[in-house]
């Protein structure tokens, strides 16, 4: 190695040029350890005094029944700036909220309401402890104490502070409960980006998707039923030949609606593939890993959202692609659901065969996150059976009764019972039976 | 000749990868689980559910489902109303297994008939979700694994619109329970039980019970009993479980063994015991945790009942603390780092469980004595805390109570 390099030194000129910079950085180096030694040895703890304009300015307000509610997320480089600490790389992300009690009772905030599994204030500093010197380890845990939200909010006073919740890229989707002495809850429900992280659907021109003599209105509920009921059955690879996995959701709404139903039932959104760069991605990211593309309507999903069960190996996904249709005024979106039961050995995803367990889920996790306003079942494709099942683009077979779910989701809570069934098509009772004989 | 006995090798090989492993699993019918099955019955809809043990789950399925931490429970509903219902396995687990997610876990590394077998066979036995009037349908749900009680709801819903929710608690046999080993009548011979009707003298008992708990020896004291829960051993255990805490199990070696993997390889070992901590003389009845992210994320409780009773309920005194993170110290070699703002974990379980309908009334009661931030106390291993020096009184509900009903008893205001 040496000797190479010495002949390297004889033989060009701009190789006299490297070796006048190597002595320089290794000096460099030398001075980083060393500073890095007196780091270590009383790294102190020196963040800037608090100062909440930056939030209060771009902070998303609402109000309701005498209660105002600011709110901001802080992305990873604005909490280093605050905090002088990396929380991000612990998954910890920070909501500012700032209440203001206009009534004449005394109000609670219940950080349970924002994230289930909200850290507390000193157990975040705690686990930034590590390389700080006794004094600094106090200061941080003063810091977080101090600037965690505190509860109560008193009749006619204003409160404001952080709350420390798991971390969300794309956007963070929260409600913000806020009870008191009137035995009256409100509930306020925010959506708010998170800067850092491209997520798909903001890849998409919208307006550009359908000229507007492509768009097709329906108001008679058989004439939609019929047009659904002609889509082809399945979604296909790029070539448009070879049939994918198959079509089994549509879903009527906004796109704002569908977007907040699926972040509230802690659904994920996932990174535009033109932004996603597996090698410089942190850590943390990978759960917004692009899913693979399936096509229909000639175009790979316009959006793709994925919910993980215990690990990023088992879980649910779901393709949408906004249709050309529009039913009583409202879009129509159509999608795939497939369940992922495991990473095989040859880091190949599994899918669940009985593909129809996977629309199932999306049906009952909309309906207990209340976001499921009515549902119905059209005949798409045709029954294919656990003996005889049907091969998917990559190899994997699946089978199913053949039907398609079609909801409305509700950005207004729609309770249990509230929930109606369309008529369109009776589901298969018989199921097991149906599938398993043949 | 090379050639043939190449074939030959061929031969066997595959022999051995389709003839191997059988599969070969006991029908339903054979098992005696069923035995143990609870019966609920509402509005015309009966539900009938049992959980089989790890040893039955094993002979029914023909593979060790409990050690991937797979439960089949087993359900069957009878629908004798007019209207067709939905059965929706979200509310018994939100993270449930379909059952070919169960098969292919528990598939075989090399019989391909077997495994096709074993398909069919946890195919068949699924639960089938849309229950038609007049007809039975039963089935397994394959559900995370719940040592000790497994306790769910079975929510059904008419196309009417009708909710009907059952809630069960099923003793699962294997599991050694703290609170299960001890006669709580016993606890107290019957001339030292004091009954309050009064607010006024249940307040004073309240303050006047010590501040926190003790050493074996009674020599040192501990962290704060911050915690009253009134409510009877039923109500308060189904508050605790329907909000997610789960049972502990009581120091053996198996059990620390478990913990000990648990720890190392960052999972999460739900049953993990607690160490003993003493009040009125003797360890908690009962000990009761909740697993956040991984063990070193969690939050313990423990309870003691004392000898008096409220307006005819049950008193229980207890402590609460939020681990965040794992530390070395001199007595213990290893202890969970508790966050030192005991406030703050007592304000989350009044959330924890106000949000799972648990919590019917609550208050606040002087007792622990203030100690704040600058002078903090410490507790056994060494653990600085520090607290407004209030205790929350919990009133706990085995029905559920609806958000807005529950109330707050003005006893002791929260300071700012």
């Amino acid at each position: 190695m040496r000797r190479i390099w010495r002949l390297e030194k004889m033989d060009s000129v701009e190789n006299n040029r490297r070796i006048v910079v190597l002595p320089k950085s290794m000096c460099t180096l030398a001075v980083c350890i060393l500073s890095g030694v007196v780091f270590w040895g009383c790294a102190t703890f020196n963040p800037q005094p608090l100062n909440e304009q930056p939030f209060r300015e771009r902070a998303v307000a609402q109000t309701e029944n005498g209660i105002r509610i600011s709110a901001a997320v802080l992305g990873a480089e604005e909490t280093e700036a605050v905090f002088g600490l990396q929380l991000y790389k612990k998954g910890i992300q920070t909501v500012w909220l700032e209440i203001e009690n206009n009534t004449q009772n005394r109000m609670w905030l219940p950080q349970v309401s924002v994230d289930r599994n909200y850290f507390s204030p000193l157990e975040v500093a705690y686990m930034h402890h590590s390389g700080y010197t006794k004094a600094a380890k106090q200061n941080i845990d003063r810091y977080f104490h101090q600037h965690a939200f505190r509860n109560p909010i008193d009749a006619g006073t204003v409160q404001s502070g952080f709350v420390f919740t798991n971390l969300e890229l794309g956007t963070k989707a929260f409600n913000v409960e806020v009870i008191g002495g009137d035995q009256q809850v409100r509930t306020f429900t925010f959506l708010i980006p998170v800067t850092g992280l491209k997520v798909d659907h903001r890849d998409v021109d919208w307006d550009s998707l359908y000229a507007s003599h492509q768009r097709i209105d329906f108001e008679s509920p058989k004439a939609f039923k019929t047009a659904i009921e002609a889509l082809p059955c399945c979604t296909t690879g790029e070539d448009g030949t070879r049939l994918a996995d198959p079509i089994n959701i549509v879903i009527i709404g906004s796109g704002e609606d569908i977007l907040y139903a699926l972040l509230r039932s802690g659904w994920g959104e996932t990174a535009s593939v033109s932004s996603y760069d597996p090698m410089t991605q942190l850590s943390w990211e990978f759960r917004y890993q692009p899913v693979k593309s399936l096509y229909f309507f000639n175009r790979a999903q316009d959006a793709a959202f994925r919910k993980s069960r215990s690990t990023l190996n088992e879980r649910n996904q779901l393709r949408l692609w906004l249709s050309p249709f529009v039913y009583n005024g409202q879009h129509v979106w159509v999608g795939q659901i497939s369940r992922i039961i495991r990473r095989s050995v040859w880091e190949k995803f599994v899918i669940e065969p009985d593909v129809d367990e996977a629309r199932g889920y999306l049906r009952q996790d909309l309906w207990y996150n209340q976001t499921l306003l009515k549902y119905g079942y059209v005949r798409t494709g045709s029954v294919a059976t656990l003996s005889e099942p049907r091969k998917s683009l990559y190899g994997d077979s699946y089978f199913t009764d053949g039907l398609c779910l079609v909801i409305w989701v509700s950005r207004e809570p729609v309770s249990f019972s509230d929930v109606q069934f369309v008529p369109w098509e009776a589901p298969v009772t018989e199921r097991r039976k149906l599938l398993l004989v043949r | 000749m090379g050639l043939r006995r190449h074939l030959l090798l061929i031969a066997l090989f595959s022999m051995a990868i389709h003839g191997c492993a059988s599969y070969n699993p006991r029908p339903l019918s054979e098992s005696l689980f069923l035995d143990r099955a609870q019966t609920k019955i509402e509005n015309n809809v009966h539900v009938k559910t049992a959980v089989p043990s790890a040893a039955e789950t094993r002979q029914i399925f023909g593979v060790d489902l409990y050690q991937k931490g797979i439960q089949p429970v087993w359900i069957e509903i009878e629908n004798r109303d007019e209207k067709p219902i939905w059965f929706l396995p979200v509310g018994l687990d939100p993270m449930y297994f379909t059952p070919l997610e169960a098969a292919y876990v528990s598939h075989f590394r090399f019989s391909v008939t077997g495994n096709k077998r074993m398909d069919s066979y946890f195919f068949e036995q699924g639960k089938d979700s849309y229950v038609h009037p007049g007809t039975i349908r039963s089935g397994f749900v394959f559900t995370n694994l719940d040592e000790g009680t497994k306790s769910f709801v079975v929510d059904l819903l008419g196309e009417d619109g009708q909710v009907r929710t059952f809630t069960f608690f099923i003793p699962v046999p294997g599991l050694k329970i703290d609170h299960s080993k001890i006669d709580f009548k016993e606890l107290y011979p019957a001339d030292m039980w004091q009954n309050f009707e009064d607010e006024e003298d249940f307040i004073a008992y309240l303050q006047g019970l010590p501040c926190c708990t003790v050493n074996p020896k009674g020599s040192e004291s501990g962290d704060p009993l911050n915690l009253i829960v009134v409510g009877n051993g039923e109500d308060v255990y189904h508050a605790f479980i329907r909000a997610g805490w789960d049972e502990t199990e009581t120091i053996t070696a198996g059990s620390a063994w478990k913990t000990g993997i648990a720890y190392l390889s960052g999972g999460h070992y739900r049953h993990s015991p607690v160490s003993a901590l003493y009040v009125f003389g003797r360890p908690q009845d009962a000990a009761l945790q909740k697993t956040r992210g991984r063990i070193h994320e969690r939050n313990h409780l423990r309870l003691w009942l004392a000898p008096v009773q409220f307006k005819g309920n049950l008193v229980w005194v207890g402590q609460i603390s939020r681990d965040i993170g794992v530390r070395f110290t001199t007595k213990t070699i290893v202890t969970h780092k508790i966050d030192p703002d005991v406030d703050e974990t007592r304000s989350y379980l009044i959330q924890d469980l106000w949000y799972s309908q648990g919590l019917s009334k609550f208050t606040l009661v002087k007792g622990v004595g203030l100690a704040p931030i600058e002078t903090p106390r410490y507790n056994l291993v060494g653990d600085p805390y520090f607290t407004d020096g209030l205790r929350a009184v919990l009133w706990v509900s085995s029905q559920p109570v609806a958000f807005e009903k529950v109330e707050f008893l003005e006893w002791e205001l929260p300071p700012k």
